[in-house]
């Protein structure tokens, strides 16, 4: 493992390309990716790098819709009913993390992970839209919208949102481990508004990818206010993860992504198991644990990161 | 046709241009200052001084997009007369600042 600096942003830009390459291709998100990567390869503090994947988090969110529009496709007032949820569930989990022993956010990550991957087995193709009753608190809220992404029309088919408090609900959820882990919890906002709200797949991902970015920014002020975030390791990540999501969104028309997702699912099983294994070690073994995985200022983060000893102690 | 069946006012024409233009020049700028940060630190060969300045303000500017972004969406719903809409987004923007503000 190389220690000069250099070398090291420039494997970490070249690690979060891949990361959000990968993460596109299989639609799961590069943080999900991305902190492990930079824990179990990098050997970077677990908080630093859930900091850096929130800045990324934001980075992909924002360079998706740059380069497509969100407008067309997302339905604005379905992301801010759900968005109350998730954003204070994102300061309650950011506000946790604070507190929490990093070796246990290990573990939680583990679990994380071990959620996607089951929520991410199988999926249901959208119902027929006009077999679907009307829902009062949906109607109340006004959250059905147009079939037709191009019509806002009067009189338009549209298709009508189920179940939203059970949609907020979930995003509560999602918003605590978004702001616990610092990802993006996509899958679970894709689980709430695809599967449980009943809504066109497309919108759900649009509308996801709209949310997914507000979420992180709440809880992305309460690690910049603990200096968590670094711009030496979230720079790198952010000038990788946002093209590399943008060529995996491109490539996702020419790659078999049946046979890559269910090999990523079993890839990131074992990242888990992993991630969950050296979190029971460092907790364990506090001292080493507070000499790998604690958070530190940006110097004395840079000190430890970039010290031999550090490269053989977190891997 | 039951008025139920009819999808909710539209966001206005304008909201789709302003939000490309917003998020394409904050994520090109906030690249190009995370990209100089690198680029000096590889010709320089430390990450530390201007680097790290640069690369903390490529990242400040990508952190304030969702908070522009909201703020557009809080003016379109204005536009579109949504108070509903303006009253929850307004709430989420002081949740945003909260976070930010407090620690």
């Amino acid at each position: 493992m190389p220690t000069d600096p250099i070398e090291i942003d420039l494997l970490i830009l070249l690690g979060s390309l891949a990361a959000g390459c990968l993460g596109a291709l299989v639609g799961l998100g590069g943080g999900i990716v991305l902190v492990p990567m930079l824990t179990l390869v990098f050997g970077v503090e677990v908080k630093i790098a859930m900091g850096a994947s929130l800045v990324a988090v934001i980075g992909t969110s924002t360079g998706a819709a740059a380069l497509r529009g969100s407008s067309r496709l997302s339905n604005h007032r379905v992301g801010i009913a759900l968005e109350l949820a998730a954003t204070l569930g994102a300061i309650a989990g950011a506000a946790a993390m604070t507190l929490i022993h990093p070796a246990l956010l290990l573990v939680c990550f583990g679990g994380a992970l071990l959620l996607t991957a089951a929520l991410s087995v199988g999926r249901k193709g959208d119902p027929d839209p006009s077999t679907l009753p009307l829902d009062a608190l949906a109607q109340r809220l006004e959250l059905d919208g147009p079939l037709d992404s191009s019509s806002g029309e009067p009189g338009a088919a549209v298709y009508h949102v189920q179940n939203p408090t059970g949609g907020f609900v979930t995003m509560l959820f999602a918003g605590i481990l978004s702001g616990l882990l610092g990802i993006g919890s996509g899958v679970l906002k894709m689980l709430a508004m695809d599967t449980f709200m009943k809504i066109p797949f497309r919108v759900s991902t649009t509308t996801s990818n709209f949310m997914v970015g507000i979420t992180a920014a709440a809880s992305v002020g309460i690690y910049w206010n603990h200096g968590i975030i670094d711009p030496k390791v979230a720079g790198p990540a952010l000038l990788g993860i946002v093209p590399g999501a943008l060529l995996g969104s491109w490539l996702v028309t020419f790659v078999p992504i049946g046979p890559l997702r269910k090999l990523f699912l079993v890839v990131l099983v074992a990242i888990a198991l992993q991630m969950l294994v050296k979190g029971v070690r460092e907790y364990e073994t506090p001292d080493k644990a507070s000499d790998s995985t604690s958070v530190a200022s940006p110097a004395e983060h840079d000190a430890i990161e970039r010290s031999p000893s550090s490269e053989a102690a977190p891997r | 046709m039951n008025a139920s069946d009819t999808a909710p006012r539209p966001l206005p024409a304008w909201f789709a241009k302003a939000e490309l233009v917003l998020l394409r020049s904050f994520a090109a700028i906030s690249l190009l200052l995370v990209l100089a940060a690198v680029a000096i630190g590889l010709a320089t060969g430390s990450n530390e001084g201007h680097p790290r300045t640069l690369g903390l303000a490529g990242v400040a500017c990508m952190l304030a997009t969702p908070f522009l972004r909201l703020m557009l969406l809080i003016a379109a719903f204005i536009a579109v007369r949504d108070r509903l809409y303006v009253a929850l987004s307004i709430v989420i923007l002081a949740v945003l600042f909260a976070g930010l503000l407090g620690s």
